[in-house]
């Protein structure tokens, strides 16, 4: 059996984006977050959803298309920002809202669903 | 001793979020943990107990189940509250003393730290059973605290609420509130 830092796993048909060491971390992260969130003030719950999806895309940078390589690099520049204006609900709010519609446009640009149509 | 020197530690300290990969000697961490033993504990009873981390795999292994950890730090130290060593006359476990004394020892190694020109963080968002796992900690001993150190990054440390005028007297009431 390969070390665990050899094995890959198979993030989407096309192809190998996170190692296994990585989809465990993440994991491990998620769980835990599980548990913290039950002491933690509310709104860290998301704050810790975006920490998420930031060490994804930290993991799936190096292995990513070059069309998925642009979003992580959205994500990566734009969810410490977003997080830090926490405490401000309106524009910790508005700066979701935009990053969910760059997720989005994203979606639909590289989507062979919608280009199909 | 000069005074001003011990203020202006004070007054510039910060929490670090984000840390370089530049090690942190040994030597450095027990000066911390030395400003630690000098902390102030309620009724002298030395409730703590601290667990020192340099190994890369087990900070890894500690990030990974704490979701409060956006650093990456080069050393961590866990403060634990020790259970066996409440006082008789408080052994309930929530009892405030002990948890006093997890904050001053915090406080007296982020300012060690500083004083170091190392920077700290402290983490609250843990999996205490994970921890407790992760470092083979008897059942006595309750992790309460992360203290990450490391060597600040350049740059914004991107601070968890806006900057805001503090000052000593928004925050003071003389004599009366």
């Amino acid at each position: 059996m390969p070390p665990i830092s050899d094995c890959w796993i198979l993030f989407m048909t096309e192809g190998m984006v996170i190692s296994e060491d990585q989809g465990v971390e993440l994991l491990a992260f998620l769980i835990t977050s599980a548990r913290c969130h039950l002491d933690d003030p509310p709104d860290y719950g998301s704050m810790r959803l975006l920490d998420a999806a930031e060490r994804l895309s930290d993991f799936m940078k190096e292995r990513a298309s070059p069309e998925t390589q642009q979003l992580l690099a959205l994500i990566l520049k734009e969810s410490p920002r977003v997080q830090s204006t926490i405490a401000d609900r309106d524009q910790y709010t508005s700066l979701l809202d935009e990053l969910c519609r760059d997720v989005a446009r994203h979606l639909v640009e590289h989507s062979m669903v919608v280009a199909d149509r | 001793m000069d005074g001003q020197v011990v203020l202006k530690n004070i007054k510039t300290r910060r929490v670090i979020r984000s840390m370089t990969d530049q090690p942190v000697e040994r030597v450095q961490l027990e000066e911390i943990l030395e400003a630690a033993r000098w902390a102030p504990a309620g009724g002298n009873k030395r409730m703590l107990r601290f667990v020192a981390i340099q190994e890369s795999e087990t900070l890894r292994l500690l990030r990974m189940v704490s979701p409060g950890m956006s650093q990456r730090p080069m050393a961590a130290v866990v403060i634990c509250r020790d259970l066996d060593k409440l006082p008789p006359c408080r052994l309930l476990v929530d009892d405030p003393a002990s948890y006093i004394d997890v904050g001053a020892a915090m406080q007296n190694m982020m300012l060690a730290a500083h004083a170091l020109g190392l920077g700290s963080g402290p983490v609250t968002s843990f999996s205490k059973e994970a921890v407790r796992v992760l470092l083979n900690l008897p059942a006595n001993l309750v992790p309460e605290l992360i203290l990450c150190v490391g060597y600040p990054s350049a740059g914004d440390q991107l601070p968890m609420r806006p900057k805001q005028k503090v000052t000593w007297q928004s925050l003071t009431d003389w004599e009366r509130y």
